[in-house]
């Protein structure tokens, strides 16, 4: 026979319709029916379980309002979207292929020229043409002769040229100057440096008619002692 | 039975890996079928619907971040945002205080409108009705003034109409501690409702509105 105890330990499983076996569900009654306080006990709990139920309906069609979905669902959109890549990343490795290129071609190009051409591979220059300033002016005509920086039979073929269009078998209208560029100006026009000599080297420039440079050639990767202004 | 409480299943790694590669369907899917339980959950914890906006959104928004912890050998996508829910609850009565008080208009959802389409039929309110909402909404104030441990209990298991076992699982516990602090919310509840006035009355009125 059960006791009020054991009859108000079980008596919210008997109302929620928990696991009890069928003994303990008819001695729970039996108890109830007796006893007088858990009666009244078990009347009390009923209507607490009939209110929590009640409540529960109540609610039963409560959500959380739409916006709370729209905005994870931005989120997520936004979460899983590519970060956007800086301009400057996409355009600097294309740069820098550009000019390694360039290089290379230009390496190629000098190397190829000289091979094709024996005996008249580029020979250092100590120009003594020294004129105020920086600038060794030629004689104005790639055919001229002498040691003026447009020994043209030499140099035709060693020019590098600067533009598409210089062609170095139709040189009229331009004039070859002697100039001393330093190797951060070598580099800006794409030409190799050389590691081992001076800041500065000696290189002869076609200028064309409309004064834009066509084409250069080194002439010495070392400035003579004898430059003016040497710096 | 809650059908987020059910048992582990591959689907819900599919799904949060779905999830995590961007799919809103996938997603979608989730919420369909968790929201309802987890911001009534939170709205009967904390009493406030801003709150449990609040809460039903960052538990969602666990499965979105690079964070998300779900481990589905240890339970559901449903009982993992449960716990978050519950951490994100937690949060809240450490900075606001642990109970939060109904405001008026809160309190109880509308009721839901007469089937005859009668607009005016709304406007009445029966004795029964009124004596109804007030033991109702007397209940609704016992629960949110149970300590925190005793409240979810009730909530999950009465309010959510939980099994034991789903709410062990949720809760992390042995379905012997769900029982038993089930019984002492209860009792307690019944204490605090014995400890309003005129109970002999209220309880009278409540035999006769829980009839058949």
């Amino acid at each position: 026979m059960m006791n009020c105890e054991q009859f108000q330990e079980i008596v919210h499983d008997l109302l929620r319709n928990e696991a009890l076996d069928g003994a303990a569900v008819e001695n729970a009654f039996s108890h109830a029916e007796s006893c007088g306080a858990c009666s009244a006990f078990f009347g009390e709990a009923e209507l607490l379980h009939t209110s929590l139920r009640s409540l529960a309906t109540r609610y039963a069609s409560e959500e959380a309002p739409p916006r709370v979905q729209e905005s994870l669902l931005r989120k997520l959109a936004q979460e899983r979207a590519p970060a956007p890549v800086p301009k400057a990343n996409h355009r600097w490795p294309i740069l820098a292929g550009g000019i390694a290129a360039a290089a290379v071609l230009l390496i190629v190009l000098m190397i190829h020229r000289g091979a094709t051409q024996p005996g008249k591979t580029p020979q250092p220059q100590a120009s003594p043409a020294a004129s105020a300033g920086r600038i060794y002016e030629a004689n104005a005509s790639p055919a001229g002769d002498g040691e003026s920086p447009g020994d043209e039979e030499t140099a035709a073929g060693l020019f590098v040229p600067l533009t598409e269009s210089f062609d170095p078998l139709s040189l009229d209208d331009t004039t070859v100057v002697r100039v001393v560029l330093s190797r951060s100006a070598m580099e800006s026009l794409g030409l190799p440096s050389n590691e081992s000599g001076d800041d500065q080297v000696v290189a002869d420039l076609v200028i064309a008619g409309d004064g834009m440079p066509q084409a250069i050639r080194v002439v010495s990767w070392q400035v003579p002692e004898t430059t003016p202004n040497r710096q | 039975m809650d059908p987020t409480i059910g048992p582990a299943v591959p689907l819900d790694d599919d799904l949060l890996r779905r999830i995590r590669a961007g799919d809103q369907e996938a997603f979608g899917t989730v919420y369909e079928r968790c929201q309802r339980p987890i911001y009534r959950f939170a709205l009967h914890m904390s009493g406030r619907k801003p709150v449990a906006e609040d809460v039903t959104q960052e538990a969602f928004m666990a499965l979105i971040g690079n964070n998300c912890s779900f481990d589905s050998s240890k339970g559901t996508l449903g009982a993992y945002l449960f716990g978050v829910a519950r951490k994100h609850l937690l949060r809240h009565w450490e900075k606001e205080g642990l109970y939060v008080s109904l405001p008026a208009e809160e309190e109880f959802p509308a009721p839901p409108a007469r089937a005859n389409g009668n607009h005016h039929q709304n406007l009445i309110v029966l004795p029964v009705d009124l004596e109804r909402n007030e033991r109702i909404g007397r209940v609704r104030e016992a629960i949110l003034s149970l300590p925190a441990d005793y409240r979810e209990i009730v909530v999950l298991c009465d309010l959510q109409e939980m099994s034991y076992e789903e709410t062990a699982r949720i809760l992390d516990c042995a379905v012997g501690t769900v029982r038993s602090r089930l019984h002492r919310a209860r009792n307690l509840l019944m204490q605090k409702l014995r400890d309003t006035n005129n109970p002999r009355e209220r309880f009278a009125a409540g035999e006769r509105l829980a009839g058949p």
